[in-house]
Formats: C-alpha cells, structure tokens, sequence
C-alpha cells in the first residue's frame, strides 16, 4: 500500500525532474542541480525516519485538514487551469469563423472556469474537515519514501532520456513541434522502457525500506477500512520482521523464527523478479535503439 | 489545436518540469534543516547551574570553586522555597482529615515539579537513578517544567463530536487561602536566580560516554561503533570488490556461469537491506558462530556484503573507463597482463574506484537494518579495539531509531536525538561531498 502510494507521488515527479535535467534545464544549472539529488540520495533512512516521526506526523496530526487543502489546492489548481484552456480549444475548433470562434471559446472558458472553482472550493471544504487521528499513518510513510525513491528514478531515467539520441530531437523539432511535444510524444514512447526500467528500480527501493516504515507507520498490524483509506496506520513486511526477530532468535527453531524468514524469502523474491525484469527490460531497449 | 494553446502547454510542461526539481530541493532542506537547527542545541544551548554540577559530579569537569560560589547563591533563593514547602507540611498536619486529603495530592503533585526542575528537595532520600539527582540542565526545557509547575493541564471533553480539548489551570487557585500560594509567584520570579542560566558550549557531547541512558552525557560509543563498523565493512568489501571487478573486466568471458554472476550481483544491489541483516544473523552468527552472540565483526561482514555491489560496480565502470589505448602500449612493451592490470590500469581507475568506495563507506555508515540483529546494542560504553570480536556496540543508526520509538523518555531527550541524527547526516554528507568532489576533478582531468 506504502509501495503504491509512493509510487503515485513519486513516478509523475520523477519522470518530470528527469525529463527537465535532461532536455530543459542549461548546462551550467544542471551541474547543480545533480548534486542536490544525489545528497536527496545520500540521507541515511533513519533520519529520514525521524524526520517522519518527529516533525512530520505531529504536523498531520495537529494540522492534517488544512494541510490537504492546501495541497489540493496547490496541486490541482494549475491543472485544472490548463484543462479549462484546452478542452475549450478543442471544443470549439470545428467552427470556421475566426471572430464566432473566439467568443464561443470565451465562453466556454467561464463556463468551465466557473465549475472548476466550484470544484476546487467544494472538495477544499471537505478536505479541510477531515480531522487526522494519527500522524504516524500511510500517507506519511509514502509521501516520504517517493522522497527516497525519486533519485534513483531521476538518476536512471535521466541515462534513458540521454540514450535516445539527437537525430530524433532534431527531426522532430524540423516537423514543427514545440519543445512539449517533442518530448511527449516522441522522446518518451522511445525511452519508454528505460523509464519504466528506472521505475522498477525505484520502486524496488520504496519496498525494501525498513527503518521509516518502522518508526512512520504506525504498526498496527490490521486492514485498514476501507482498504484505501491512507489515513490509518499500517504495518508493513520489512518493518514485521525488523520488528519481531528480536525475540524469535531466542529460540531458534520457532516457528515465528520461521514465518519471519519465509517474508523474508518473499521480499527477496520479489525483489529478484523485478530486477530481472528490470534488466531485461533495459537490455531489450539498448538492442533496439542500435539496432535501429 | 491553435497555436496558442500549444505555446500555453509548452510553457507549462516547462513548468511542471522546473517545478518537480524545486519540489526536491525543497524537501531536502526542509528535511535538513531542521535536523541542523536542532542538532547544533544539543552542543550550543543554554545550560544551567545544575548542568555545570552534572559535568562536575560525573566528568570531573569544570572550575569548582567558581561551581561552588555559584551553589551557594542559588541556594539562597532555594532556601526560601524549601522554607516555604516545610511551612506548607506543617499547615497540612493542622488541617480537618477531608481538608489534608485534598491538598496532599495537589501537594505531592507540586513537589514533583519542583524535583524535577530543581533537583531532590532536602529531606529526599537519595536517588537511585542518575537522571533524578538534578534538575533541569537546559533552560528551555527547564521553563516547560515551569510551565508544569505553575498550571494544571486538564482536558475537556464536553463536545462529542471533536476530539477532547486540553486547557490549563493555574495552580495558585487551587491553594487559595494557604501559605502555599506565594510559592508560585516567588518560583516563577526567581527561577533565574536558582539555576542561573548562561551560554554553555557542550563539546562533551560528542567525546562523552551517556550518563543514565543518554539523560546526560555524550554519544562517543555510537559514533565510535559506527566509525568500527563501516571501516570493518570497507576492509572486508573494498578488496574483494576491486578484486572482482578486474574479473569482470579483464578475464571473464561471456558464457553462462559470468552472466549469472553479472545477474546476482546486480540481483544483489537491491536486496532490501533487512534481508541482509537476517542472512547476516543466520549465517554469521548462527551458522558460521563468528561470535557468541552480537559483535561487532557479524555486523561488518553483514554490511560489507550490502555494499560489495555497488562497489563492484563502481570499479567495473572506473576500469572500463580507462583509454584501452594504455592498455595496448602498455602490453606492446613486453608486459604481462596481470603487470599490466596492477600498474597501468588499477592506477589509472583508482579515483573512480575511490569515489565508489567513499560513496558506499556513507551508506555502510548509515544502515540501520543490517546492524540491528548482527552488531548493536541501545546502550554501552565505547569498546575497545580488542572486543571487536566478540561485543556489540551501539551504532549512530540504531541508536536514533532506539532513543526515537522505544526509549521511555523519548520526549524528554529530543535534543540528543537531534544531536545524533545531526552527526550521522553530517558524516555521510561529507563522505558524498568529498565523493562528488572527486569526481569532479576525475572528470576535469580527463576533459584535457
């Protein structure tokens, strides 16, 4: 659950800060910018841990409305600004009248406009209701693990982004393409598997996290109601068996000794599956693009 | 579309772009700088009277005759406290049995704040733990206990529907009418006096054994345990790492057995590190009985094999690096290959090789999951060098996560907290700075 919620803030994020190192930002910010990430990458997980703890959770507890509120806000705002600008663009490109068109169009944009704060204010008034039980809970764990598994996501999908090659670029941009365009539409469906290779990647980082799950999450061992609720407090598989070998080695043998080493199996598992598909993954897109 | 809107989604796509990589700096700072802010109280802070006792009584540190000037002002304001509690127990022995009933327990409450912020009040016996022997060393906590002293908390849980409100009573209403109410204007005026605070710069925090658990004291043995444990992972790991990546390079053929070795060390880079402190606790310690129990020799083999990975691929890339160019003159002069591997090659990779290895001595350093069941302890005095066989050691990592979640103070100790989580990012963001650093120069050097 911790996996998926990171991975939700952390993809988008990711993909976007590697596609802007590598295509948007000039030579000169980019040898800044990479060493801040590769510090993001360096922090020990217990202090991040302890930053969930200590500063983090009493925050959601004490302010945990306001603040996804204001997070909805802030995310959504600029999103739905740019919804209202396109669909009105596209609902209205049939008509061949330039002055007709024009006005429908604004129009269309207040109409639109108008349900988007709408919108906005009404999910804001609820959001800022919800009352945080707890500030050691899941969303917590994963807004900070996407923190931890982004360099790895930018650093790789950065090298994947490099690998595609200018003639693509340049052809592109000849055909008439702004810089967006290019990037969407042609950079990335190329890139595609090295980019989804770098998501494994990270991910594979996020589930293997123990020591901020163990101090962040909560630990309550049960499904929390409903299932997606990200509020509640949760227990994860590393963090069970970080948490209860302590005593089960007392007694070698046990069979709580055993189920502990049976997850640990299964993290491994998992583990090795995904960097084999990883792998492969990579290894397919490097015979494509030379063979190409 | 129209043009303009195309330019409007370009500009944007832009921004989303600028924008996640503020997003990550933001949270780097918000994360560091608060462990910095804090970190830097638990060495510059505050101290009081009682602080200067504790390191004089447990370090046999500091001046004491100036200590002893300043006991005996402050115990001058103190007196008048003492006077005013004993009147106070004399008053109870003369109230109505429901009178004394009521008061004894408010009574017995503000003896308890007082012992926390002054120290045993006189006709105390004499405490077992260390922590109770004085009062409050640092003046911000000591003006929360004021805070505890003067008012009530109680909680108010009239409205069902939100969660229960606390509020604060001042306790002066509570004995109205006996001599007891002058004690809190008095306490709370001349608090300054009785434990006559000023600028204290506490260097013994990081040369320091803990005193009582981390109550007071340093954190030398963690920071010693770490320092232990993340050489003893590079002097097993960096040699075996080198070794392995001139095998990859240089006299590996491809075929199956090498590919499998290339899929299990790369297989092997993202293990989750709680999987290698149990192969570690299974292998090392129970099978191979390294030690008896936890030391510190488990934890280092356990760390060196999560960090051999990277290390071997750190070295493979610095090797493949090197120009083959120097590889071919330096076989077209009659050398051997392996002459040819030690003296041209090895010399030529070993900055990239070295920037590797720094890079995985900051994440040895840093590992919480390995070391839990194979090397550390919550608490313990620095071990010497001879017991790396056979003890375990407390360790920066573990310690942090054991003083945050399962201390019984943990509230109380934040600034220790702070001050070990500050040493430990400092030392594994040094180690990276002076890792990039390098390689910095590497890739200068070889640009001309």
């Amino acid at each position: 659950m911790v996996t998926l919620g990171s991975a939700m803030i952390a993809v988008p994020m990711g993909v976007a800060a590697a596609i802007c190192l590598s295509d948007i930002l000039p030579f000169s910010i980019r040898q800044y910018a990479k060493p801040v990430i590769e510090m993001l990458a360096a922090i020990p997980s217990v202090a991040f841990g302890f930053f969930a703890l200590v500063v983090f959770a009493p925050l959601m507890q004490d302010h945990g409305g306001p603040m996804l509120m204001w997070a909805w806000w802030i995310l959504v705002t600029p999103f739905l600004l740019l919804a209202v600008i396109v669909i009105s663009d596209l609902l209205t490109t049939n008509i061949k009248d330039e002055k007709r068109r024009k006005q429908r169009q604004r129009l269309l944009m207040i109409v639109l406009g108008l349900f988007s704060i709408f919108l906005l204010f009404k999910v804001g008034s609820v959001l800022n209701g919800i009352q945080i039980l707890t500030g050691t809970n899941a969303l917590n764990v994963s807004i900070i693990l996407s923190f931890m598994a982004l360099p790895t996501i930018v650093s790789v999908s950065e090298d994947a982004l490099q690998a595609v090659g200018r003639d693509i670029r340049e052809g592109s941009y000849a055909l008439g393409a702004t810089r967006a365009e290019t990037i969407i539409k042609t950079i990335l469906p190329a890139a595609s598997s090295g980019i989804l290779a770098a998501v494994i990647l990270g991910i594979m980082r996020a589930l293997g996290e123990t020591m901020v799950v163990w101090m962040a999450s909560g630990n309550s061992s049960h499904i929390p109601e409903p299932w997606f609720n990200y509020l509640e407090a949760i227990r994860t598989l590393t963090a069970t068996i970080a948490g209860d070998m302590g005593e089960a080695d007392q007694v070698t043998g046990s069979a709580r000794f055993h189920v502990l080493f049976a997850m640990g199996l299964l993290l491994l598992i998992i583990s090795f599956i995904s960097n084999l598909v990883s792998e492969r993954i990579v290894v397919r897109q490097r015979k494509i693009l030379s063979g190409q | 579309m129209i043009i303009g809107t195309r330019k409007i989604l370009d500009r944007s796509f832009t921004a989303v772009g600028i924008g996640s990589i503020v997003v990550m700096a933001l949270a780097l700072m918000t994360v560091v700088v608060p462990i910095v802010y804090n970190g830097i109280g638990a060495v510059f802070f505050t101290g009081t009277v009682e602080h200067r006792k504790m390191l004089y009584a447990e370090f046999k540190r500091g001046d004491s005759q100036a200590l002893s000037s300043e006991v005996a002002s402050s115990n001058r304001y103190r007196a008048k406290v003492y006077d005013m509690l004993t009147g106070f127990e004399a008053e109870l022995e003369t109230m109505s049995p429901e009178k004394k009933a009521e008061y004894q327990s408010k009574y017995s409450q503000v003896r308890t704040s007082l012992q926390a912020l002054l120290g045993p009040l006189p006709g105390d016996p004499e405490p077992m733990l260390t922590r109770f022997k004085y009062g409050q060393t640092r003046w911000e906590k000591a003006e929360e206990k004021l805070h505890d002293l003067l008012y009530e908390s109680k909680w108010d849980n009239s409205n069902p529907n939100v969660m229960s409100q606390e509020y604060f009573v001042s306790r002066a209403i509570g004995f109205e009418g006996t001599s007891l109410v002058k004690l809190f204007p008095y306490v709370k005026d001349n608090l300054e006096s009785m434990l006559l605070p000023e600028f204290t710069l506490y260097w013994g925090f990081i040369t320091d054994s803990s005193v009582d658990s981390h109550f007071f004291g340093g954190i030398w043995p963690e920071i010693q345990g770490t320092f232990f444990l993340a050489i003893g992972a590079m002097l097993f790991a960096f040699p075996l790492g080198v070794v392995a990546a001139v095998y990859f390079t240089e006299y590996a053929r491809p075929g199956f057995l090498n590919s499998m070795l290339r899929s299990a060390n790369s297989t092997l880079a993202g293990v989750p590190s709680i999987v290698f402190g149990m192969f570690g606790l299974a292998f090392f310690i129970n099978t191979m009985k390294v030690s008896e129990s936890k030391s510190v020799i488990a934890g280092a083999l356990t760390l060196a094999i999560m960090i051999l990975p990277t290390i071997i691929r750190a070295a493979e890339e610095a090797i493949l690096a090197v120009p083959k160019t120097y590889k071919e003159a330096s076989l077209s002069l009659g050398s051997t290959k392996w002459n040819t591997i030690a003296t041209v090659i090895l010399p030529a990779a070993l900055p990239g090789i070295l920037t590797g290895g720094v890079i995985s001595l900051g994440r040895a350093a840093g590992e919480t999951a390995p070391i839990i069941f194979t090397a550390a302890v919550s608490v313990g005095s620095a071990i010497g060098l001879a017991d790396v066989f056979s003890s375990p050691t407390p360790a920066l990592s573990w310690n942090i996560y054991n003083l945050a979640s399962e201390h019984e103070a943990a509230a109380q100790l934040r600034h220790v907290q702070y001050g070990m989580v500050l040493a430990l990012v400092t030392v594994v963001l040094l180690l990276n700075l002076s890792a990039i650093v390098l390689r910095a120069r590497i890739s200068k050097k070889l640009k001309c």
